[in-house]
């Protein structure tokens, strides 16, 4: 028996990946080429990277020139012809000026950018310098090994976690919410929850929602007037609880786990429509306000 | 999409993050549910606007089992984010018009692409620009209001504010 944490897949060393950029003409057109491009060419496994690149080039008459390059599409994954066409069909109009196939044709060019996301700020400093990068810290409080009392922790959670879903006979993911200082389980899974006939209503946003209606009780009880303070709280309300689960949640409880600031997830199976193990690995998008460790039991 | 403006009007009056959402009937062309941004009344961090108009449709219906989702539109003034557009995708949306992107949270391009990455569930068609500057207006007065409020403004407002105008080339680079 052990754990698995979900990371990112990384290297230490730099590897390479061939990418296409257009060279913008201004800044507005930059503008206008995100938001064109980030619907069209979503960049999912490099969200590490960012769009744009901005040098200087310092001119024979002392002026600064600055060049703007964007981001398109890995060089495997499309045709530079038929980036052109697309290009001429979505994006030949700036300002009333028209570009033909010849102006894509020059401004198409081949980059390199780093593969995968620095884990550390000393090769981020490096890699970046290829292509500008996101950096999080996050990576390397990702590296802190669970210790033995710990992994025997979570093991009897998740043990008792298995018998609750024989206690109530179904085959639907359960889940609980547990405070790791306090050695508490805050909320799980009900038989209530578990018949309820709403489309969406998945364990882990069931959890969410049914903490928020205690939370809401407990204030109006408490009818401790100041409401700054619980508009603050709001965001906060899985900070530093970890949540557990048999399944592997979807993307959009992995996503409701960041918008709630949990610190871990632990589950044992992996599912089809998973948002940790799979592409998105939604725990860990740099570009996102928060991140969780995301772990895998595995009883061998 | 003027609907779903004034929705988001609604949540910037009571204090909320100004995003509204409605969805439409395709044959009718009749609006079946409106939601907004509710997170800081409920505590919830999931209770964005599409979540609440999804609740408003299914508490007109008897059984879940009877919305058509495929028949239905989404207008929403912000891009869904990555819950959200992993929501309407799996519930199988015909088609999502948004305002602004939301360069923070978006799940149809601007942070991850939920609406179209490998799945089972059918892609969630997209299209965004639709009102824009109206949407964009309308956080920038949330964030203003927000930081008017707070007795010294603190780092989280400053960043939130700064975000919030990542439209601009400025602050991607
Ligand atoms: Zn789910
Ligand atoms: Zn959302």
């Amino acid at each position: 028996m052990h754990i698995q944490p979900i990371v990112k897949e990384t290297e230490q060393e730099l590897l390479k990946i061939e990418l296409y950029a257009l060279h913008l003409h201004s800044p507005q057109q930059a503008s206008s080429f995100i938001k064109l491009i980030s619907i069209h060419f979503p960049l999912t496994d490099l969200s590490h990277l960012k769009r744009i690149k901005k040098t200087t080039e310092l001119l024979d008459d002392n002026k600064n020139c600055i060049n703007l390059y964007g981001l398109i599409a890995k060089t495997s994954d499309v045709k530079k012809e038929d980036l052109v066409n697309f290009l001429l069909q979505n994006f030949n109009n700036d300002n009333g000026q028209n570009f033909d196939s010849d102006y894509f044709n020059q401004r198409i060019i081949k980059i390199s950018a780093s593969k995968y996301p620095a884990t550390d700020k000393k090769k981020f400093d490096i890699w970046k310098t290829l292509w500008p990068m996101n950096f999080h810290n996050d990576y390397q409080k990702h590296d802190i090994p669970l210790n033995d009392i710990e992994i025997q922790e979570i093991f009897s959670i998740m043990n008792k976690l298995k018998n609750l879903s024989v206690e109530l006979n179904s085959s639907k993911n359960v889940g609980l919410i547990y405070d790791p200082k306090k050695k508490l389980t805050t909320l799980q899974t009900d038989l209530n929850s578990l018949t309820d006939s709403h489309p969406l209503n998945h364990c882990i946003l069931q959890l969410i929602n049914a903490s928020a209606k205690n939370y809401v009780i407990k204030l109006q009880k408490s009818k401790v007037g100041d409401k700054r303070k619980g508009l603050d709280c709001e965001s906060y309300l899985l900070k530093d609880m970890d949540v557990f689960v048999l399944k592997e949640p979807c993307i959009m409880c992995s996503m409701a786990l960041v918008h709630s600031r949990v610190s871990r997830i632990f589950y044992v199976e992996n599912t089809e429509e998973g948002g940790l193990e799979g592409l998105l690995k939604v725990h860990l998008v740099p570009s996102l306000n928060h991140h969780y460790r995301a772990f895998k039991l595995i009883y061998d | 999409m003027k609907e779903a403006l004034k929705m988001a009007e609604e949540a910037l009056n009571l204090g909320e993050v100004p995003v509204g959402a409605v969805f439409v009937n395709n044959l009718s062309k009749e609006i079946v549910g409106r939601g907004r941004n509710n997170t800081n009344s409920l505590k919830n961090a999931t209770r964005h606007a599409e979540f609440e108009a999804i609740d408003e449709i299914l508490k007109k219906q008897v059984a879940a089992s009877e919305v058509e989702w495929k028949l239905l539109t989404v207008f929403v003034t912000v891009e869904p984010c990555v819950m959200c557009a992993s929501a309407l995708r799996q519930l199988g949306l015909s088609m999502v018009y948004f305002g602004c992107n939301n360069e923070r949270f978006g799940g149809c391009g601007s942070v991850l692409s939920v609406h179209n990455c490998p799945s089972k569930f059918k892609e969630l068609p997209c299209e965004g620009n639709y009102f824009k500057d109206e949407a964009i207006l309308l956080l920038r007065k949330f964030y203003i209001k927000e930081n008017e409020h707070a007795p010294n403004p603190t780092k989280k407002t400053n960043r939130l504010l700064k975000i919030e105008d990542l439209g601009n080339l400025k602050s991607v680079i």
